[in-house]
């Protein structure tokens, strides 16, 4: 049950695609939500950047001196909104930011979403220089610089030394992403903290019994190479009739060079899970869970578990989406 | 069958409310959104004004009350009297469909043509507190009963969707009744009189049912159309109306 607080000219106002008769009463006056997901920017790590579409209300809203009674609607309203499948304490938050005017049309009124920018525009800037610094310590000082608390309880805690210099500004976030992911590292924010983690570390275990939809799994295009200029990597099996896949790495001897495009080629190449669950509690929210369950529904059984990477809330088909790397094995 | 329209309720006073459930509640569209007493025996003042002979409680929590109808002054009381789900009395007809735990009821009382106010006392309770979702007075508008075609049914809003291992999962949501039937009226009369002053005019908004069948039965109810009626002008003074009603939660 969707439940969303939107505050209009000072007053808040209960809403929900259903009538909700909880410890207050949630209006039906909510048309569509557009799920909000993150998604890791990279195959093999990177930020789990946050996206949010927007969500649509019926005219009364604005326009019925039962409710806000303004109309035209309002350029921008504060807005949070929130999951449950029970009762109203036990609401998980899926969003808090502003909702903007987008337009309207006979049916609706629409409102794009906005999250709060993480870092709030902070930049590194051209000509910093990190020479034999290690990654925890690189995120310890632009954490620092965004304002943000940092957990790196579960990063890697050697063979991370960074040597690069900025060539040019760049927002923190995307700098972060980059940097991260040649480890083979992912961060997330939650609740005013930046998480480091190695994309290889559980960030907690669930494990799902015979309660999620159908679901598929798949792998990445194969690759024939990780390279970074003229460095390849050189672990596993190639595979001639792959692409390349080019990155940017921040370290500096040839060791390294090959450690990190070894690891990007593994993880890049672990197999896909997309594994479609109901909206019941408790909700799996935080990225890297280590989800495992065993299918049943196939030829043979499998057995698989996926570090999440990916969450998209599809309330309108009642169903989130878990995406993750992972392993597989007959059941 | 009956039909309360126009709705004569002007406004409504409760002895207590919820901070999150006031008693304007009940003169919205939303039975589900109550009016909340604080505790199991609570009384409601309704206002009505003149020219209503019926009052409607849908979602009422109540099992047993009285009801008191008063002139404009507060202070005279026209009739009272005490009732509960065992009697009907002879001076207030009144039907109720309780099979679920969410009742409504439909109570005649004599025709006032001044304005008025109905005293609800709400005695025994199914909950912890008094509850009404929506109410409504005024003429109730009378046609013939439903032929021997009358249908009953359900509409269940609740979603289900298979398992990966082809259970389902299922959430419950609200389940409504649906009414469905014909009523042969005199054309120039009870069926313009539907079709044109109360359904051209308010389409779907949902209204304040009586119907009753040829064995007595009766089933109050806060509906809205499915779709809009259609009638067959059949013969040569009479008309056919049929007509799909859904429950409004």
């Amino acid at each position: 049950m969707l439940l969303v607080e939107l505050e209009i000219s000072g007053t808040s106002y209960y809403l929900s695609q259903e009538g909700l008769a909880l410890n207050r009463y949630w209006d039906a006056l909510v048309q569509t939500f557009d799920p909000p997901q993150y998604s890791m920017e990279k195959p093999y790590g990177g930020y789990i950047r946050p996206s949010y579409g927007g969500i649509t209300f019926f005219h009364n809203l604005f326009s019925s001196t039962t409710f806000a009674n303004v109309w035209v609607p309002p350029t921008a309203c504060q807005i949070a909104i929130h999951y449950t499948n029970s009762d109203q304490d036990s609401s998980v938050t899926l969003f808090t930011g502003t909702a903007h005017f987008d337009g309207l049309n006979r049916e609706e009124v629409r409102y794009n979403l906005y999250g709060e920018k993480v870092g709030g525009g902070a930049t590194v800037g051209k000509g910093i220089a990190y020479q034999n610094i290690s990654l925890k310590d690189v995120f310890t000082s632009c954490a620092v610089t965004a304002g943000l608390s940092l957990d790196t309880s579960l990063a890697k805690s050697s063979n991370t030394e960074v040597y690069h210099t900025v060539t040019s500004d760049q927002e923190i976030t995307s700098f972060l992403s980059n940097l991260s992911a040649s480890f083979t590292h992912t961060y997330y924010t939650k609740e005013g903290t930046l998480y480091l983690v190695d994309m290889n570390q559980d960030n907690g275990t669930t494990t799902i019994d015979f309660y999620f939809y159908p679901s598929n799994y798949e792998t990445n295009a194969p690759l024939s190479f990780v390279t970074s200029g003229v460095s390849k990597s050189s672990s596993g099996a190639t595979y001639p009739y792959g692409t390349e896949l080019s990155t940017t790495l921040f370290v500096e001897s040839e060791t390294s060079t090959q450690a990190c495009l070894d690891s990007i080629w593994d993880v890049y190449h672990k197999p896909i899970m997309h594994l479609r669950v109901p909206f019941t509690e408790p909700l799996v929210t935080t990225p890297r869970t280590r989800v495992q369950w065993l299918d049943t529904a196939h030829g043979a059984d499998v057995s698989a578990y996926q570090r999440v990477q990916s969450l998209r809330y599809d309330i309108d088909n009642e169903e989130i989406i878990l995406s993750g790397e992972g392993e597989w094995e007959a059941g | 069958m009956k039909v309360i329209y126009p709705d004569k309720v002007s406004g409504v006073t409760a002895e207590e409310q919820h901070a999150n459930y006031p008693d304007d509640n009940v003169l919205d569209e939303h039975p589900k959104k109550v009016w909340a007493a604080t505790s199991a025996d609570s009384g409601l003042t309704v206002s009505v004004n003149g020219g209503a002979n019926a009052v409607f409680l849908a979602g009422c929590s109540a099992t047993s009350l009285t009801i008191t109808v008063k002139d404009s002054n507060v202070s005279t009381t026209v009739a009272a009297v005490n009732y509960d789900l065992k009697g009907i009395d002879t001076y207030y007809d009144f039907f109720t469909d309780f099979f679920t735990n969410y009742t409504s009821y439909w109570i005649d009382y004599t025709y006032q043509d001044s304005d008025h106010f109905l005293v609800f006392d709400f005695l025994e309770n199914t909950g912890s507190t008094v509850q009404v979702g929506v109410v409504r007075a005024g003429a109730a508008r009378s046609v013939y009963e439903p032929d021997w075609d009358l249908t009953e049914g359900f509409v269940d809003y609740s979603i289900t969707r298979e398992l990966n291992n082809g259970a389902f999962y299922h959430r419950k949501r609200d389940i409504v009744k649906t009414f469905s039937g014909s009523v042969e009226l005199e054309r120039a009369g009870d069926y313009h009189v539907i079709m044109r002053d109360i359904l051209q005019v308010e389409g779907q908004t949902p209204l304040a049912w009586r119907i009753l069948d040829y064995d007595n039965q009766s089933w109050a109810i806060y509906a809205r159309l499915q779709g809009s009626p259609v009638g067959s002008h059949n013969t040569r003074d009479y008309s056919v109306l049929n007509f799909d009603l859904i429950e409004v939660l």
